[in-house]
């Protein structure tokens, strides 16, 4: 208690002793003099209520005034009830005397008790002596019984709540003095009531304010652009972690900086620096967006191409007061921009590319054909044996170049079926490895789970993985292949899905690739090698990704590469894998109908075909194989197979071809040949009605064999 | 049924009648019996209204002049 409240107290018990003394001794006093004291007695109250109004906590400024009614009533116990915000509930919220422990957390309904009465009624109420007994028909007090003085406590919005004196000091009643200071004071003490409250509330608020202060500062310090604010003189106010990143300031170096000696942005081509983002959006009061090709210089004379855009502040009325700068840096996003436009370059290429290649194909289809066709004629001791077989090699290579390009200009979605990698990789493998100082070594599962590719491209992949690993190692040495089924493929690298995989891993012990090249390697034309075409990894790469796959790469310290490929696995039974049986090319005995609109084709294969043995008729396009077939059916001299080209320029292709003569002759044998190895056709030729398919250029061994398979069956 | 605790809070005023009932109350069973004997005004409306918020059940309420006396059995939902 403070000295000076109890200085006042003090005179006002004094006073009150004066009081009664003047009650007992005299009778009758001067109406004067009473006034005189009275007014004193309330000008104590008066003060005492000062020294609560001057607190600013409300339960303080509550237990303090229940402390000093309870002095100034003389009470054994004084509680004070606080209506809640609804006004139907009441608590007591402080309690000084006899017994205030009980009155803790008690919460009552309105219309409960005396407290609820006064509360309900917003009067006074007294019970104790002789006075005037409000509730009327409740029983009034008698002698013996504790009296309670209650009075209300009103706000400038109405009640408020209320101080009730619950038993007179040394027992005896309250009286109507006591009634009329306690409202006196009660009437001073409310507005103390209702400031501390609206003061507690206004903390609440303003804490709350705080707390969304500082929500908003992490929100923008987290957001993942840069942003600088700036007053109305452009003075950098806040700047936010990214920016700070982005420029090289810190906030703490920024602030109040002009805006232009931290954002210092140039244009990217004629590096002449730009106009300041802030000043233009302070002077237009408008939004900016950022010219292209800006770059922005850090501290440290880091560049970044950004993109940005600054906007006004405004307050509640509208008015510009400071500018809000969002940018973000694009210089990634640049690279794979560019790095799309070299696909899309690519693939117009790829299109010219095919164009020709298709072409040239056809060509390599005379030059291989006939080189076959010289070297069976040629006994290998003659001189000229092994400079054509020089020939055909170079051939060979150039045939792997076209079918390279081939599939690249197909673009087009790969020709899927079930199959398992096991054949695809041991076939592709003993292919390239065929006369290589290079081995193989496997470690595949027996139980590897089938997958859902176009087998032709598969095989390219393999192939193309293989040759590298090859020329990786030029004094020869060992490939190791390993295969693993993965049941989920995000538990092995994020870009995979939740979904099955098989995960084929392909190692050689070359000299590895030097870490500045590995981003490199998948880059079409990217190659180190004098001979190379730079498209195989392209190739490879485009293929996975088509399949749904993914390719990885990495090189090894101690030398040597891994290759990677996670395709997709089909976790079902697969229904019993087709394999085809190897047949020998023998004399070849029967008669075969060729349909091509190419005449060296035409030629190879009669050339291929007759020394085989066979007799050979060729056609020029599909109508007319129809009409030669049906002809010599017809005749008793029937064809026992057809080889029919799948593209026939402004004519009817091979697949129509099969379909017209099967009409007739549903028992026909005809084989698709086609210069695109993955054309769909190809892949699945049984659906389209073909015993078989060969690819141009036409080898002899392979056009031998399927020709020997089908005319078997 | 016997009563199990007694409390006389004559010559109290209220609220501490219910402090003093509510107070009895939690130390009883439930179903146990409690009389209170008081003379507050407001003493019986007080007492009844605890009742029905604390689902207690009024036994009985007898009046001799100014003194009520009531029965009542702890909820026997707590
Ligand atoms: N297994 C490997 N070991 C070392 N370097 C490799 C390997 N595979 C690919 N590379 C590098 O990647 C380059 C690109 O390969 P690729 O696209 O297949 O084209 P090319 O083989 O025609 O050069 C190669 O020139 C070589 O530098």
């Amino acid at each position: 208690m403070n000295r000076e409240r109890k200085e006042h107290l003090e005179e006002i018990l004094k006073l009150r002793e004066e009081n009664a003394f003047f009650r007992k001794t005299l009778n009758e006093t001067s109406a004067g003099q009473e006034l005189l004291r009275q007014r004193k007695e309330f000008a104590q109250v008066l003060k005492v209520s000062q020294a609560v109004v001057s607190e600013l906590d409300l339960q303080k400024v509550l237990n303090l005034v229940a402390q000093s009614a309870r002095e100034i009533i003389e009470a054994e116990t004084v509680v004070v009830p606080i209506l809640n915000e609804e006004r139907d509930h009441y608590a007591y919220m402080a309690a000084v005397g006899e017994g205030a422990g009980e009155f803790a957390n008690l919460q009552y309904k309105i219309h409960v008790g005396m407290c609820g009465w006064v509360l309900r009624n917003e009067r006074p109420l007294l019970f104790g002596e002789p006075a005037e007994w409000w509730i009327e028909e409740k029983t009034p007090w008698e002698e013996g019984q504790q009296s309670a003085l209650l009075v209300p406590l009103s706000g400038r919005k109405g009640i408020i709540g209320g101080l009730s004196g619950l038993g007179k000091k040394g027992g005896g009643s309250f009286t109507e003095h006591d009634l009329e200071l306690l409202t006196l004071f009660a009437n001073q003490v409310s507005i103390a009531i209702e400031n501390a409250r609206l003061f507690q509330e206004k903390e609440e608020v303003i804490s709350d304010l705080e707390k969304e202060k500082e929500r908003l500062a992490v929100t923008l310090r987290s957001i993942g652009d840069g942003v600088i604010t700036a007053d109305m003189a452009g003075r950098v106010i806040l700047i936010n972690k990214v920016a700070e990143e982005l420029t090289g300031w810190s906030q703490k170096e920024a602030a109040g900086q002009p805006l232009q000696s931290i954002f210092h942005i140039i244009n990217e081509k004629t590096r002449i620096r730009c106009e300041d983002p802030v000043a233009k959006v302070l002077s237009s009061g408008k939004v900016i967006g950022l010219a292209n090709h800006t770059l922005l210089i850090a501290k440290d004379g880091t560049e970044r191409i950004i993109a940005d855009s600054g906007a006004p502040i405004r307050d509640r009325e509208s008015r510009v007061i400071g500018a809000v700068l969002v940018f973000r840096d694009i210089t990634e996003k640049r690279k794979i921009e560019s790095e799309l436009l070299k696909i899309k370059k690519l693939e117009s290429l790829g299109v010219l590319a095919g164009g020709i290649a298709h072409d040239f194909n056809n060509i390599l289809v005379a030059i291989l054909g006939n080189l076959s066709l010289a070297t069976a004629n040629l006994s290998p001791e003659d001189n000229l044996f092994p400079l054509l077989r020089e020939a055909e090699k170079a051939s060979l290579r150039a045939q792997g170049l076209t079918r390279q390009l081939l599939t690249f200009s197909k673009g087009g979605a790969p020709v899927r079926k079930l199959a398992s990698m096991t054949e695809v990789i041991r076939d592709s493998c003993n292919f390239v490895l065929r006369g290589s100082r290079v081995r193989c070594t496997y470690r595949i599962p027996k139980d590897l789970w089938p997958v859902e590719i176009d087998t032709g491209q598969m095989s390219q992949v393999i192939q193309n993985l293989v040759i590298n690993a090859v020329h990786a190692m030029p004094e020869g040495g060992t490939i190791e292949i390993a295969c693993a089924n993965l049941a989920r493929g995000r538990e092995e690298a994020p870009t995979l899905s939740e979904a099955p995989y098989v995960k084929i891993l392909i190692r050689d012990r070359g000299a590895g690739i030097a870490p500045e090249l590995i981003d490199k390697i998948f880059d079409p034309y990217f190659t180190t090698k004098e001979e190379g075409s730079g498209l195989g990894l392209t190739v490879t790469h485009s293929i996975v990704t088509k399949h749904d796959g993914h390719i990885a790469v990495a090189s090894e310290k101690e030398g040597g590469t891994i290759f990677t490929i996670y395709l997709p696995a089909v976790t079902v039974k697969v229904p019993g894998g087709k394999s085809t049986p190897r047949t020998s090319p023998g004399k070849g005995n029967g008669k075969i109908l060729v349909m091509d609109d190419k005449e060296i084709v035409r030629t190879v294969a009669w050339n291929m075909l007759t020394h085989a043995g066979y007799e050979i008729v060729s056609v020029v396009s599909g109508e007319e194989a129809v009409q030669y077939y049906r002809k010599a059916a017809e005749d008793g001299h029937p064809f026992d197979l057809v080889i029919a080209d799948l593209t026939v320029p402004g004519g009817m292709g091979g697949t129509a071809t099969a379909a017209e003569i099967h009409r007739t002759h549903p028992e026909a044998k005809i084989i698709a040949s086609s210069g695109y190895s993955n054309d769909s056709v190809m892949a699945d030729y049984e659906k389209f009605g073909f015993c078989g398919a060969v690819a141009k250029p036409y080898r002899m061994q392979e056009l031998l064999e399927v020709v020997a398979r089908v005319m078997e069956e | 049924m016997e009563v199990t605790r007694e409390i006389d809070v004559t010559g109290r005023i209220c609220p501490g009648p219910l402090i003093a009932v509510a107070k009895e109350i939690r130390r009883l069973d439930a179903g146990a019996l409690l009389r209170v004997t008081g003379d507050d005004p407001l003493f019986e409306e007080t007492i009844l209204e605890f009742c029905r918020e604390g689902n207690h059940v009024v036994i009985e309420t007898k009046r001799e002049g100014k003194r009520v006396c009531i029965v009542l059995q702890r909820s026997t939902v707590s």
